[in-house]
């Protein structure tokens, strides 16, 4: 099973759970994607935030929350900083899935790898010195797209987070990264430089499946922020979300991750 | 305003330290320096990031739902995360009394870090290494007297079943016969729940 399936098969048994015990509506597509996965997903938090809201909504009128008999395990079976046990090929294996605690960090800035008990071990490149840097080559990665954005500010009517039917990029969500991955290129500048980072996109996919208000939510740079927008704004049509059978326009967030790694390596 | 350096946040770890969906947060700065480290970057206090209390209850805040759907939480570690008393107690009063926090810890802290971190967190998983202090102290480099004292007195002052406490079997350090001895003494001192584990080194 891909890195990730598991733990996404276990966060949406435990979404649906919530869902029936307060009686939120709450339509969930089967993920298609046969890849690695962070154990969730733009989806999969989308649904986490619309629980969320509905939650909030039946608090203010009233009604509690109610979290009954959601027990997925109760074993404390490690967490500590001691050595793993090695598979015949040399990876590190636990009986689980288990995710790379680094492809979770959710701030660039915490750079090193959290390696615990249990969990896969993974390369994952050192954080490179200055001087290191220089001689670098630029490598691109999508490391995980996220939920819906709230933003006021957005222009051009109603935009939904969640809908019964989310859009989908042309080929589904794998072709994403292989688009911004053949499309994207490291601007010069903050090559020499060494800056990396990860830049946050927001952007609409409208009715029609197009792409509007492409703008900047999380800045690394001028040029890897403007080149990021550049490549989310170049996307072909999507697929647009429906809702109650008719198309409508939808929030999404997409973080590029710039990474600078070793030609050396 | 309390900071503590974190060098990685790890989500959605399903039983793996703790009960239901737990988020483990890594602290910077360990008082042990153990041969078989994972996380020697735990000990370089210039790596990491600088968090307040505040801006991590609002990264980890994003799987709160879980959390208080499956009686999970956020879990300590390390590095050794007693060492963060400020930061701990001020974490728990933003998220409140429904996330179980729990500590991944070795003890070996000041017994007032134990002492008023206790009336804070819901658990803790210890790291025992070996009860034999020579061992210990060959493996850690340290004295292991704070350890059994601070043990004695959290299985004195509360539920035992909040306690877990690990004991491996350290290639080179100790042998089976040890920690057969490690994991009687615990039991005599009130232990209720023993994860025996192998190490086994790269």
């Amino acid at each position: 099973m891909a890195k990730g399936k598991q733990t996404c098969k276990i966060l949406k048994e435990i979404r649906k759970q919530i869902a029936a015990e307060n009686d939120i509506k709450l339509v969930i597509e089967e993920c298609t994607y046969q890849g690695d996965c962070l154990g969730t997903c733009p989806k999969c938090e989308a649904e986490v935030r619309y629980l969320e809201r509905e939650l909030e909504k039946r608090q203010r009128l009233g009604k509690a929350a109610i979290f009954a008999g959601m027990t997925i395990g109760t074993a404390i079976t490690a967490a500590g900083c001691g050595p793993l046990a090695p598979t015949p090929n040399g990876m590190m294996e636990h009986p689980r899935d288990t995710i790379v605690a680094a492809d979770t960090i959710s701030n660039d800035s915490v750079e090193e790898p959290v390696l615990l008990e249990g969990d896969v071990m993974a390369p994952v490149p050192d954080t490179m010195k200055a001087e290191e840097k220089k001689t670098a080559c630029e490598k691109l990665e999508l490391l995980e797209i996220v939920g819906g954005i709230e933003d006021e500010d957005i222009i051009g009517g109603e935009v939904y987070q969640l809908v019964e039917q989310m859009p989908e990029f042309p080929g589904g969500e794998a072709k994403i990264v292989e688009f911004i991955s053949k499309n994207i290129h490291y601007p010069q500048a903050a090559k020499e430089k060494g800056i990396q980072g990860r830049v946050f996109i927001g952007f609409i996919i409208e009715k029609d499946g197009s792409i509007s208000n492409v703008r900047n939510l999380r800045s690394v740079d001028s040029e890897l922020d403007a080149e990021a927008m550049r490549v989310v704004e170049s996307m072909p049509k999507w697929k647009p979300g429906m809702h109650e059978g008719e198309p409508v326009r939808v929030s999404f967030q997409i973080p590029i991750h710039f990474k600078l790694e070793d030609t050396q390596e | 305003m309390t900071t503590a350096k974190i060098f990685g946040i790890s989500r959605h770890r399903l039983t793996v330290d703790g009960e239901g969906v737990t988020t483990l947060v890594a602290f910077n700065g360990c008082p042990l320096r153990c041969k078989y480290c994972l996380n020697k970057a735990s000990w370089d206090m210039d790596k990491g990031r600088d968090y307040t209390p505040e801006l991590l209850y609002e990264e980890v805040k994003i799987d709160q739902l879980y959390f208080l759907a499956t009686h999970g939480g956020v879990t300590f570690g390390g590095g050794e995360p007693l060492l963060q008393v400020e930061f701990i107690k001020e974490f728990r009063e933003l998220c409140g009394s429904q996330w179980q926090l729990l500590a991944e810890t070795s003890l070996n802290v000041p017994f007032e870090n134990v002492k008023t971190l206790d009336a804070v967190l819901d658990g803790y998983i210890v790291d025992i290494k070996d009860m034999n202090p020579e061992i210990y102290k060959a493996y850690t480099g340290k004295d292991n007297a704070l350890v059994m004292s601070n043990l004695q007195w959290l299985l004195q002052h509360g539920d035992p079943n909040r306690i877990m406490v690990r004991v491996p079997h350290i290639p080179d350090f100790n042998t089976d016969e040890n920690v057969e001895r490690s994991k009687e003494r615990l039991e005599k001192m009130g232990v209720m729940s023993i994860d025996e584990f192998q190490y086994i080194i790269r």
